[in-house]
């Protein structure tokens, strides 16, 4: 899996409110006249602390830049934490008494097409 | 359109267990059909009506297939969201902090929603939300809260086989809930016991993969289903659904859902046909 695009725009979203604000966290460069930098703070995701970077000019965001942990390690990093905490069994077939059944339904279609439709614009808008 | 499928049991298929279900009835409404089973003989007259006149309105208000919708019309412009029902401020809200919470998983705000909706995608505005993912756990949560202010104490209400229950359906007996077995129709992969609790399910069978891994745009891997079980359906629906996103990194993820938030448990099938159980999920 990758962490794309998609989310560390989301996350930028949050972070340029703070950099309205002036937030004492955030720390700005100046790196021409026009061009500005600016750190978010660092969030504790519950996959570990994430830090974003945005790059500003003339009044418009150039550049988002996320230092985090690759997917890949820190799926392996959690796997290994907590894949013990999990109880595990081969599935069985049952057929016992029941009075409701719980299940997936395709009620939750639109909330996933709007999903794939938000990934392949974006994709589409960003030449991915 | 709505379609009235009154049966002596909450779902045709369930007879195959055997269960002689008492009163249940069904609605199609929001795109899926909804049953109420109350089993006190002293409920107020009309409550089940009620409940499923909120059903509608939720729809009315909600859906995005409706361009009159509040929803629609806030995608559109044309509604501001300072405009809106307050419930569907609650909602909005409530969307934004399960995003964060499921790691960016489940996402209800998208600039470019789904063109199988009332609203062309050309006209949405900017920060358009669709809300969907969560409303339908969040109507049957406000439902039960109906049915209980007239009196239940002992019902379910399934919207779509997302479930709250309370009590049982026979004095000293506590709901049986069956998780659908992921491969085999007719069977259940585990039994949930319970007298006052939420359970979403979240996975591919019924209509293909229809979940997409926000951040791959594929779908996911490794995973047929997951099951969360907790005191608020609307956020098991989307512990679930956020769950079944991350594909083989779900269960991990839910292992320390229970210590980051206490009372949610999850049962996750994986292909390879494992069940992964966190350590207080209630299996009977």
């Amino acid at each position: 899996m990758h962490r794309s695009l998609h989310s560390i725009v989301a996350i930028a979203a949050i972070a340029i409110p703070f950099a309205a604000t002036g937030t004492a966290a955030l720390t700005a460069h100046a790196a021409t006249a026009r061009t500005v930098t600016y750190k978010g703070p660092s969030m504790d995701m519950r996959w570990g602390p994430v830090q974003v970077a945005i790059v500003v000019r003339n009044r418009k965001i150039v550049d988002v830049q996320a230092s985090a942990p690759t997917e890949r390690q820190r799926s392996a990093e959690i796997n290994s934490q907590a894949l013990p905490l999990l109880k595990s069994e081969v599935l069985r077939a049952q057929s016992a008494r029941i009075d409701l059944l719980s299940e997936a339904t395709m009620t939750s279609e639109a909330y996933d097409m709007s999903l794939q439709a938000a990934i392949n614009s974006a994709r589409k808008a960003h030449g991915l | 359109m709505e379609l009235l499928i009154d049966t002596p049991t909450a779902e045709s298929r369930l007879g195959m267990y055997g269960h002689p279900d008492g009163g249940a009835q069904t609605r199609q409404i929001m795109g899926m059909p909804i049953s109420i089973d109350v089993r006190d003989s002293d409920l107020d007259a009309g409550a089940i009506d009620r409940a499923f006149d909120w059903f509608r309105w939720v729809d009315a208000t909600f859906s995005t297939y409706r361009a009159d919708s509040e929803i629609s019309r806030l995608n559109l412009g044309t509604l501001a969201l300072a405009d809106v029902h307050q419930d569907v401020r609650e909602v909005l809200a409530r969307c934004e902090e399960l995003y964060a919470e499921t790691d960016w998983y489940f996402n209800s705000r998208s600039p470019f929603l789904s063109q199988a909706m009332a609203v062309p995608p050309a006209a949405l505005i900017a920060g358009a939300v669709d809300p969907s993912g969560l409303v339908k756990g969040w109507s049957v949560d406000r439902a039960a809260r109906i049915l209980e202010a007239a009196g239940g104490r002992n019902y379910h209400v399934n919207a779509g086989g997302d479930i709250r229950v309370r009590g049982g359906p026979e004095p000293g007996c506590r709901w049986r809930i069956g998780i659908r077995h992921p491969l085999l129709r007719d069977r259940v992969a585990a039994v949930v016991e319970a007298d006052d609790l939420a359970i979403a399910t979240s996975g591919t069978y019924e209509r293909g993969e229809h979940i997409i891994d926000p951040h791959s745009g594929r779908a996911p891997r490794g995973v047929l289903s997951v099951t969360v079980t907790g005191p608020d359906l609307a956020t098991a629906d989307a512990y679930a659904t956020a769950a079944f996103a991350m594909g083989e990194a779900g269960p991990a993820w839910t292992a320390r859902l229970g210590q980051a938030v206490p009372g949610y448990e999850a049962m996750t099938i994986l292909a390879d046909q494992t069940v992964l159980y966190t350590q207080g999920f209630p299996t009977a």
